[in-house]
């Protein structure tokens, strides 16, 4: 089975082809320049380097969040319509799944974290065996403070933090002997992990036509949410008094 | 750095943002305050011409956000409709605050919360039928 993977929920833009679980080719594009520029020359080159075109693809995969709004939905636009185009299959992976899917080898407990801005943080929790990366927990957005108490779950486990959060929740928890972090450029977005993470999804049965494709959304931290939207009601309530 | 200045019409406030935009650089956030009406959008005119950006400034009230191209882009915001921060997250609004370019925000007063650090602060206030107080607040000093 050839998978086509793309990855577009952070700043890093990445895309992959693989074969069933090997890796066929892969690009991580770290520059800043917006994924709406550089995405789909992207895919262009993968499929001509591999001398491969979109009707050589059994699957198209993407990650579905969490993550940026804009850069979610450039990735998924891109694979609903190739796979649309050409009546095949699709699979939506969490982007903290794939982060983890690119360190099978690893026997700590896995702690995907992601930069959602203002102190709070994408995470989950997990753990792999055989090749294959086990959920602990559901993907959540905390407060970078109230990550002490997801750790305090996992007592004296090692926990090897993942992605462009690591280095911030790292910072913030100092004295916490059992937590490391992965370092770039290998706790960076890679499509890879998104391919692989889809070539198990597929042999569960969980693939989808490419019209259900959708990103996820998780709401912020109540306490942040709740904050702005008082803050809301005194401007309306400013509003009505300038009428 | 405080600044209060006066403008007497429409061409008066859009020529010194034109002025003014020549102290910006790339992930400046301008942060309106005024009432509907006061010049916000004339401002952002100046603004644009300053950056020498292209397109037509006009108001971004539904769409959210208007993109104006230019060696450094200039991203136009209208805050009044976001109610909360998911609809602030829709719009994208953190994804464009890493992107190098300037936004220039109205209705600001809605996400005062979540504005940066070194945020300047540009509050217009209407005076007569034309003219204008235009405060400038910032926290490094310009000069134009």
């Amino acid at each position: 089975m050839n998978i086509f993977a793309v990855d577009t929920s952070a700043k890093a833009v990445s895309a992959a082809i693989l074969s069933d679980d090997k890796l066929v080719t892969q690009v991580s594009l770290n520059t800043g320049l917006t994924h709406s520029e550089t995405l789909l020359p992207i895919c262009q080159d993968l499929l001509k380097n591999s001398r491969m075109t979109l009707k050589d693809i059994d699957l198209f995969a993407a990650a579905i969040g969490p993550g940026s709004f804009t850069g979610l939905r450039i990735g998924i636009s891109a694979i609903k319509g190739f796979a649309f185009a050409n009546n095949k299959p699709t699979a939506g992976i969490s982007s903290l799944l794939a982060l983890c899917y690119n360190h099978t080898d690893r026997n700590e407990i896995l702690c995907a974290v992601t930069d959602a801005r203002r102190d709070d943080a994408y995470c989950a929790f997990f753990v792999c065996e055989n090749g294959k990366v086990n959920r602990l927990s559901e993907d959540m957005a905390v407060h970078i403070s109230e990550m002490g108490e997801l750790f305090d779950a996992y007592g004296a486990k090692e926990i090897l933090l993942i992605g462009d959060g690591a280095q911030t929740v790292l910072d913030k928890y100092p004295d916490r002997q059992n937590i490391k972090a992965l370092h770039s450029p290998y706790t960076l977005q890679q499509a890879y992990g998104t391919g692989l993470a889809a070539f198990y999804a597929v042999c569960e049965g969980l693939e989808i036509p490419a019209k259900e494709l959708m990103p996820v959304y998780i709401r912020l931290p109540q306490a942040q949410r709740e904050r702005l939207e008082r803050l809301q009601k005194q401007n309306q309530e400013k509003k009505e008094e300038i009428k | 750095m405080n600044v209060t200045l006066q403008t007497a019409s429409v061409e008066e406030t859009v020529a010194l943002a034109k002025r003014f935009a020549h102290c910006l650089k790339a992930g400046d956030v301008i942060a309106y305050r005024g009432n509907l009406g006061a010049g916000k959008t004339a401002f952002t005119r100046g603004l644009a011409q300053g950056l020498h950006c292209k397109g037509e400034v006009c108001s971004p009230t539904f769409a959210l956000v208007h993109e104006y191209p230019g060696e450094i882009p200039l991203y136009h915001f209208d805050m009044y409709r976001i109610a909360d921060s998911d609809d602030l997250y829709a719009t994208g609004y953190d994804d464009y605050l890493e992107s190098g370019g300037i936004l220039a925000i109205e209705w600001s007063e809605n996400i005062e919360d979540v504005l940066p650090e070194k945020t300047i602060y540009i509050t217009i206030t209407t005076t007569g039928e034309d003219s204008r107080t235009i405060e400038i607040s910032s926290e490094r000093e310009l000069a134009f």
